[in-house]
């Protein structure tokens, strides 16, 4: 498996769920925090199909539009699933730079 | 100013509701990552796959009964059309290498000294005629149901009513200037010598006849898409166009498996001609492949169709309209 494939595997919903801990963004302003976080180029396309998917589900809320722009804010729920997800990878990723022999025991 | 016309194009592609929600700041942030240097044609790809994603998924619709209805009416063309897709391959291959064996007109099988892979073949082939027969007839079953119900419902306008009688109205005209072009072709002579009759009419009535059939095809497209656009459809009309696109999916799984095996099964008949008609039995062709391929294209498109025309009456259904 080439690191291209590894690299994709990288999912959005995380990604902008992450990003937006850091306080309400909107899209163009996501675009770049997801870039320079983990080097990602997520495409507008795709950045709107995980925000629709992000607020159906409740995790994100959309905030009065400034002009043009729509800021968004990560919800409490949001927060909740993302510390969840973000434990269970902290998790894998510690058990294999452990017996990647990266980390001691 | 050709990107904006693209873009506009693009986001076009969005259903109605999501250009509403999203449409303007997807517009300021596509001209933000433009203007930061990013290849806008990958920006516009991007976005017309996030347009199909949509489609599909229709994440984020809101609950709102005409959502659902205008998302049902979608799925069920995008169920139905395929049928009219595969129309085209069908023909291809009874006219071009698919039909070696069928050339046997009113003769048995027998006389031809078939294997039983070939006659697998042959009946493969007559199932899948028949399935393809039926889905026609049930497409048309289909937007006659579809044009009543159209024009039943007063809450629709007037054009689109309208609209949904031209297909009927070119068929009519299509079959009587047919007739009409059989009988002035009339010719009682015995000879080669034209006696009586008006053969150059005869073939300018059957030009007629066919541009008419045109018109009626493409006027049935334009009504179906403009139907499942903006047409106002009871409960019991969208459960109806359910069962249609169920019916023609199911056909055009069948058309495709029949395709296949008469395929693999021409496949092993040997080759040869009939001693007395020299017609040639079996004959391989790279297009077959394709041709099957497409089918089965066809059939997984039209099932996707009819999953979602499910999803989406399970939801309206418990809408109020």
């Amino acid at each position: 498996m080439g690191t291209k494939r590894l690299g994709r595997t990288q999912d959005p919903t995380i990604l902008v769920l992450t990003s937006l801990t850091g306080g309400p963004k909107h899209g163009y302003s996501l675009i770049q925090d997801i870039e320079a976080m983990s080097g990602v180029n997520l495409g507008p396309g795709t950045l709107y199909g995980v925000l629709a998917r992000l607020e159906e589900e409740g995790l994100v809320e959309a905030l009065p539009a400034d002009a043009r722009r729509r800021p968004y804010r990560i919800t409490a729920h949001g927060a909740a699933v993302l510390r969840d997800r973000l434990e269970t990878i902290a998790a894998v990723a510690h058990l294999g730079l452990k017996r990647l022999g990266v980390m001691g025991a | 100013m050709r990107r904006t016309w693209i873009l506009k194009a693009i986001l076009a592609l969005y259903p109605p509701w999501w250009r509403a929600r999203y449409g303007e700041e997807v517009r300021a942030t596509c001209a933000d990552v433009i203007a930061a240097g990013r290849s806008p044609w990958r920006v516009l790809g991007n976005l017309a796959f996030g347009a199909l994603r949509t489609r599909l998924r229709g994440t984020n619709m809101p609950m709102q009964f005409e959502c659902w209805a205008g998302r049902t009416r979608a799925s069920i063309v995008v169920a139905t059309l395929p049928v009219l897709a595969v129309l085209p391959v069908i023909f291809t291959f009874r006219q071009g290498e698919w039909n070696p064996i069928g050339q046997t007109g009113t003769l048995p099988l027998d006389t031809f000294g078939l294997s039983g892979a070939g006659r697998v073949a042959e009946y493969a082939f007559a199932a899948m005629a028949l399935a393809v027969v039926l889905a026609m007839s049930t497409l048309l079953w289909g937007y006659l149901d579809l044009a009543g119900a159209v024009r039943k419902r007063g809450h629709n306008d007037r054009r689109l009513r309208r609209l949904v009688r031209v297909p009927w109205l070119s068929a009519f005209t299509a079959v009587a200037l047919w007739v009409t072009a059989i009988a002035v072709r009339r010719n009682r002579s015995l000879g080669a010598q034209p006696l009586d009759g008006h053969p150059a009419l005869a073939y300018g009535l059957v030009v007629a006849a066919a541009a008419c059939a045109g018109l009626g095809l493409a006027a049935a497209l334009i009504s179906v898409v403009q139907v499942a656009r903006r047409a106002r459809l009871t409960m019991p009309d969208l459960t109806s166009g359910k069962w249609v696109a169920l019916t023609s999916s199911a056909l055009l799984w069948v058309v495709a498996l029949a395709a296949t095996t008469s395929m693999v099964a021409l496949g092993r008949q040997a080759s040869g001609s009939h001693p007395t008609t020299g017609i040639v039995t079996t004959s391989w062709g790279s297009w077959w492949i394709a041709g099957v391929l497409f089918l089965v294209a066809a059939a997984v498109v039209s099932s996707l169709g009819t999953a979602s025309a499910s999803r989406s009456l399970r939801v309206a259904s418990q809408l109020r309209p």
